[in-house]
C-alpha cells in the first residue's frame, strides 16, 4: 500500500473520530441539562438516569466530568439528608460511570476517591442495621472500601501486551510473507524476529494479564 | 503540442467509505445490547472466553480499541464493529476493482469501474445487514472482514500467481476461523478454489496455506492460556484438551447446529421467509439482474470462484437460517452477493456507449451525482430505524434489580448472566454481589466447575460438582451452605417449571426472585399481587418511556422471564395469577401486542393456557387454546390430549374421540389418554370399546390411584 494512501486512512479516520467526539460532547452536554432540570424539579430517579447517560457518553474534559461531578455533590447533599438510598445510587452510578468510561487510566479518579469511603459506610450500614455500634459499621466499612480498590482485572500492562502482542504477530508475520515470497529477493529475517517477538510478547501477556 | 488529456475524476475507496464509517459511528448503541454484546463487551475487555468457539480473534482485535479514551467500554466495543464495518466496504471496492478483469474490463484504472464499485459500495453499505451489524458490540463484521481480505488475497495469488497471497489469504483464514467457527463451513468451496487454479505444484501449495492457516489458528491458543489465568468471565475454563476442544466444536450446541435444516418443515418456512422478508425488496427489482448478470459472466471466466462463494453463501444462509428475521444474520452471504452485484454492474457500465455529446467530465459529474443521491436517499430512508444512539434500555432494564440487591448478595442468572458480568467486569458496578451462572452448576462440562477460587466471598461446599448436576444436587448444597450465613441469595426467573427449587423462592425486586431458607408452600394473594403489579408497573414503564417495543431481541428476555412467572404462580397454586400472567404476555408480544412472538412461544402460551383453564374446568375456553397451539405443533400428544379432554367435557363427543385417538397415536403407552377414550366410548354408548379402552389403560397403568379409578369405571360398566 503506498504511504499516500496510509496518509488518507489515517486522515480520514481521525476526522472520523473528531466528528464523532463532537457529537459525542454534544450527546452529553444534552443528557447533563436533563439530568439537571430533573434534580432541580426533585425528580432524584430521573436525573440519575440521565447523569448516568451523560457519563456513557464520556470524552476527556467534557460534560461527562461536569455530570460526575453533579452526581457526587448529589451524593454527599443527600447522604448528609439522610436519604441513603439515593445517596448510594448517586455514588454508585458515578463510580460505576467512570470505571465504565476507563481506558489507559481511570478519569476523575479524584472523584471516586471522595465517592467510596462514603459509599463503604452506607453499604455497611445497610448490612448490620441501624442498631450496628459505630465501631460495627467502620469495621465493616473497611471490608467494602478495600473491596472497591482492590485493583481491577486484567492487569494492565499484560493486557497491553497480549493485544499490541497480537497486532504486532500478526502484521509482521503479512511482513514476513511478502518479504520471502515476494517476487524481489529482499531481507525477510528481521521480520521474521519481530514476529517471533510479537508472538512471545502476546503469549507473556496472555498469560499474566 | 498537444494539451494534457483532463484528469479524470473518481471516488476512491476511502472518500466512499469513509460516510459510513461516520454513519455508523454516529448511529451506534452506546453502551450494552442484548444477548452475546455485553458478553462480548466484558471479554474483549477482561481479554476474558466468551461462548463458543471463545471468539479469540475478536477480543484481541478489539481490546485494542478499548484503550480509547472516548464513551464507555461497550461503545468501544461497537466502535471496533463498525471500524470494521468500514473496512468491509473499503475490502469490497478493493474487489470490485480486482474482480473486473473477470467480467472482461481489463483496466483496473478505467474511471467507469471506480464509479461502479462506488455505487455498489454506497448500497451495501447502506444495507440494513451491515449497518446492523456495524452499530453493536458483535464478531459478524470482523468475521466478513477477514473473509473478504481472504478473497481478495485469493483473487490476487490466481491472478499473478505469487505465492505470497496465497500465504497470506490462509494466515487471514487460519485467523478467521479464530473469529467465529462458522468459517470451518466454507473449507470446500475455498479448497476447490486452490485446487482449480493450481496449475501446478498443487502439493506446494496446499501445504504453505495449511503451514499459514495453522499459524493464524494458534490464535486459538488464547483459550487454554486465558482459561488457565481465570479470567472473570470464563465459558467453559478450556485448559485441559478435551474441555478445549468440547469448546471449539461447540459440543454445547451440537444438537442446534444445522437444525433450521434438519428440521424439514423448519427449512421450507425459514426459506421462505428468507425469500419474501429478509432479503431486501429492492434486491428483487435491482440487485438480482445485477447479481446475474455478474455471476454468469464469472461462470464464464472464472467458474472456480463462482462455485466457492456459492458454496460458502449457501452454508452460511443454512446455518443461520433459524434467524432468518433476525436484521443482521447472512453478512457474509450478502457480501459475496454484493460483490457479483459490483462485478454486474461493472459489465454493465462498460456496455454502456457514452453518446458523442456526453464529455467525459459531464459523465463524471453525472455520476457524482447519481452517488450523492443514492447515500443521501438511502440515508433518509434507512438512518430513522438504523439508529440507535439512544437505545440504553439494554444496559438499564437488568441494571435497576441489580442495583437494589442486598450487601454481600449471591446472584444466580440464567439469560442475565452476561449483562451482570459485563456490570461487574466492565462497570465495576457492586464489586460486593457474587454473580454465578446457574449454568455452572446444573451444565459443569459445558460450562465452568464452582470452585471457591473462583468465588472467594462465597462460600462453596466440598463435594463433586458433576455429580447429578441435572438435577441440582451440588447446587442444593451451595444454597443450604450459604443461607447458613445469611446470605442474601437472588434468582433470576430461569429454569422454575419442572426444577425442584421453585418452593424456595419468593418475588423479590422488579424481576428476580429470592431463595428462602424454608418452602414457601401457599403465596398469599397480596404478595402475588404485588408481584405482579411490579412487573406490570416496570415493564409499563419500559414502554412509556424507553422504547420497549422498538428493542429487538427484549422479547427473548421478557417472554422467557414471564413464562417462568406463569409457571412459579402456577406451581405455587395461584392459577388465576399464573393466567393473568400468560395474557399479560400474549398482550404484549401476540397479535394484540408486538405482533412478534415466535411460533414456538405462542405456541407453548396457548398450551399452558389452555391445561391452565382446564385445572380450572373452564373446558370452552380451554378447546381453542389447545387447537390453536395444535396449529403450531400437530405431533404433541399433550396438545392433542389436552384438546380431546376440553372438547369430552363440552360434550363434543365425536371430536373428542378423534383428538384422544391421535393423542394414543402419539403415545401409546399413556394409561390416561385410554381411561378418557373409554370414557368417550361410554359417553357415545359403545360399551364393548369402553371396556377394552379401560382394560387397556389398565395394563399400562402403574400408579395404585389410576387402577382404582380404572377398576371403578369398569364396574360402572358391569357385566
Amino acid at each position: 500500500m503506498k504511504i499516500g494512501r496510509i496518509a488518507r486512512i489515517v486522515i480520514g479516520l481521525a476526522a472520523a473520530l473528531a466528528v464523532l467526539a463532537g457529537v459525542m460532547e454534544m450527546r452529553a452536554r444534552e443528557e447533563l441539562a436533563r439530568a439537571r432540570q430533573a434534580r432541580d424539579g426533585s425528580e432524584t430517579d430521573l436525573a440519575l438516569k440521565h447523569y448516568s447517560r451523560a457519563l456513557n457518553w464520556y470524552v476527556p474534559g467534557g460534560a461527562a466530568e461536569t455530570a460526575a461531578e453533579d452526581l457526587l455533590e448529589l451524593g454527599l447533599a443527600r447522604d448528609r439528608a439522610g436519604r441513603a438510598r439515593e445517596a448510594t445510587l448517586a455514588l454508585m452510578r458515578m463510580r460505576s460511570g467512570l470505571y465504565g468510561a476507563r481506558s489507559f487510566y481511570l478519569p476523575r479518579r479524584d472523584l471516586i476517591e471522595r465517592a467510596e469511603p462514603v459509599l463503604a459506610r452506607l453499604r455497611a450500614r445497610e448490612k448490620l442495621g441501624p442498631e450496628a455500634t459505630e465501631a460495627d459499621t467502620a469495621r465493616q466499612a473497611r471490608v467494602y472500601l478495600d473491596l472497591m480498590r482492590a485493583p481491577g482485572r486484567p492487569a494492565f500492562w499484560p493486557a497491553l501486551a497480549a493485544s499490541a502482542g497480537f497486532l504486532i504477530w500478526v502484521v509482521s508475520a503479512l511482513g514476513f510473507i511478502f518479504r520471502f515470497f515476494g517476487r524481489e529477493n529482499r531481507v525477510a529475517w528481521p521480520w521474521a524476529a519481530v514476529w517471533a517477538a510479537g508472538f512471545v510478547l502476546w503469549l507473556w501477556g496472555m498469560k499474566w494479564a | 503540442m498537444k494539451s494534457p488529456a483532463p484528469k479524470s475524476f473518481f471516488p476512491g475507496p476511502v472518500l466512499v467509505c469513509l460516510p459510513f464509517l461516520v454513519l455508523y459511528l454516529i448511529t451506534a448503541l452506546p453502551g450494552l445490547g442484548w444477548r452475546d454484546t455485553p458478553e462480548f463487551a466484558s471479554t474483549a475487555w477482561t481479554l476474558g472466553i466468551a461462548h463458543p468457539a471463545g471468539f479469540p480473534t475478536f477480543n484481541l482485535a478489539t481490546k485494542v480499541l478499548t484503550y480509547l479514551p472516548l464513551g464507555s467500554i461497550p461503545f468501544r466495543v461497537t466502535l471496533a464493529a463498525a471500524l470494521f464495518g468500514a473496512a468491509i466496504l473499503f475490502v469490497l471496492y478493493g474487489l470490485i476493482v480486482r474482480g473486473s478483469a473477470i467480467v472482461g474490463r481489463d483496466d483496473p484504472d478505467d474511471p467507469g469501474i471506480r464509479w461502479a464499485a462506488a455505487i455498489a459500495v454506497t448500497v451495501f453499505g447502506l444495507s440494513g445487514t451491515l449497518w446492523t451489524n456495524s452499530t453493536e458490540p458483535e464478531v459478524y463484521t470482523l468475521n466478513t472482514l477477514l473473509l473478504g481480505i481472504t478473497l481478495y488475497c485469493a483473487l490476487r495469488w490466481s491472478a499473478d500467481g505469487r505465492e505470497a497471497w496465497l500465504c497470506a489469504g490462509g494466515l487471514i483464514y487460519g485467523l478467521a476461523a479464530g473469529n467465529h467457527g462458522s468459517v470451518a463451513f466454507y473449507v470446500p468451496g475455498f479448497l476447490v478454489y486452490v485446487l482449480l487454479h493450481s496449475s501446478s505444484r498443487v502439493g506446494r501449495n496446499l501445504l504453505l496455506l495449511l503451514f499459514f492457516f495453522l499459524v493464524g489458528f494458534s490464535v486459538y491458543l488464547y483459550l487454554p492460556i486465558r482459561g488457565s489465568a481465570d479470567p472473570p468471565l470464563d465459558f467453559g475454563h478450556p485448559v485441559t484438551l478435551e474441555r478445549f476442544l468440547m469448546h471449539i466444536t461447540d459440543r454445547k450446541d451440537a444438537a442446534d447446529h444445522f437444525d433450521g435444516v434438519r428440521k424439514g418443515h423448519y427449512l421450507a418456512r425459514h426459506t421462505w421467509l428468507f425469500l419474501t422478508e429478509t432479503t431486501p425488496r429492492l434486491f428483487w427489482p435491482l440487485g438480482l439482474p445485477l447479481l446475474l448478470a455478474g455471476a454468469v459472466r464469472v461462470w464464464r471466466r472464472d467458474w472456480p470462484l463462482l462455485t466457492a462463494l456459492f458454496w460458502a453463501s449457501l452454508a452460511d444462509v443454512l446455518f443461520f437460517i433459524r434467524w432468518t428475521s433476525q436484521p443482521a444474520a447472512f453478512l457474509p452471504a450478502y457480501f459475496f452477493t454484493a460483490f457479483f452485484c459490483g462485478l454486474g454492474l461493472v459489465w454493465l457500465v462498460g456496455r454502456i456507449e457514452a453518446p458523442p455529446w456526453l464529455k467525459p467530465t459531464r459523465a463524471q459529474a453525472a455520476g457524482a451525482a447519481l452517488l450523492v443521491l443514492v447515500l443521501a436517499g438511502g440515508v433518509w430512508l434507512v438512518y430513522p430505524q438504523q439508529d440507535r444512539s439512544a437505545t440504553f434500555l439494554p444496559g438499564e432494564s437488568f441494571r435497576s434489580d441489580y442495583e437494589r440487591m442486598a450487601p454481600d448478595a449471591i446472584s444466580l442468572t440464567g439469560v442475565q448472566w452476561f449483562h451482570q458480568r459485563a456490570f461487574q467486569d466492565v462497570y465495576r458496578l457492586r464489586d460486593d454481589v457474587t454473580a454465578i451462572s446457574l449454568a455452572d452448576f446444573t451444565f459443569p462440562w459445558f460450562y465452568s466447575p464452582i470452585t471457591q477460587a473462583r468465588f472467594p466471598r462465597v462460600v462453596v461446599p466440598a463435594g463433586d460438582v458433576n455429580y447429578q448436576a441435572g438435577q441440582g444436587w451440588f447446587l442444593k448444597r451451595f444454597l443450604e451452605a450459604n443461607l447458613d450465613r445469611k446470605r442474601d441469595i437472588y434468582w433470576e426467573p430461569f429454569d422454575l417449571k419442572g426444577g425442584v427449587f421453585s418452593r424456595h423462592l419468593k418475588p423479590e425486586l422488579d424481576l428476580l426472585f429470592k431463595v428462602t431458607p424454608r418452602p414457601v408452600d401457599r403465596l398469599s394473594p397480596e404478595e402475588t399481587r404485588a408481584a405482579l403489579g411490579r412487573l406490570r408497573e416496570k415493564i409499563e414503564r419500559e414502554i412509556a418511556t424507553e422504547g420497549f417495543y422498538e428493542a429487538e431481541e427484549l422479547d427473548v428476555y421478557y417472554v422467557l422471564m414471564l413464562f417462568q412467572y406463569a409457571f412459579y404462580f402456577s406451581r405455587h397454586g395461584q392459577i388465576g395469577a399464573a393466567m393473568a400472567t400468560l395474557r399479560f404476555l400474549e398482550d404484549l408480544y401476540g397479535p394484540e401486542g408486538a405482533n412478534r412472538m415466535l411460533p414456538a412461544d405462542h405456541a407453548a402460551l396457548n398450551i399452558n393456557m389452555g391445561l391452565m383453564l382446564a385445572s380450572e374446568q373452564r373446558w370452552g375456553e380451554a378447546v381453542p387454546r389447545f387447537e390453536a397451539a395444535l396449529d403450531h405443533a400437530r405431533g404433541n400428544f399433550r396438545f392433542w390430549f389436552g384438546l380431546g379432554l376440553s372438547l369430552m367435557k363440552t360434550g363434543r363427543l365425536a371430536k373428542a374421540r378423534s383428538a384422544l385417538e391421535r393423542a394414543a397415536g402419539l403415545a401409546p403407552y399413556d394409561p390416561e389418554t385410554r381411561l378418557y377414550l373409554g370414557d368417550v366410548f361410554r359417553l357415545q354408548g359403545d360399551t364393548a370399546r369402553a371396556r377394552a379402552a379401560y382394560e387397556r389403560a389398565w395394563h399400562l397403568a402403574r400408579e395404585p390411584r389410576t387402577k382404582m379409578e380404572i377398576k371403578e369405571r369398569l364396574g360402572e360398566l358391569g357385566g
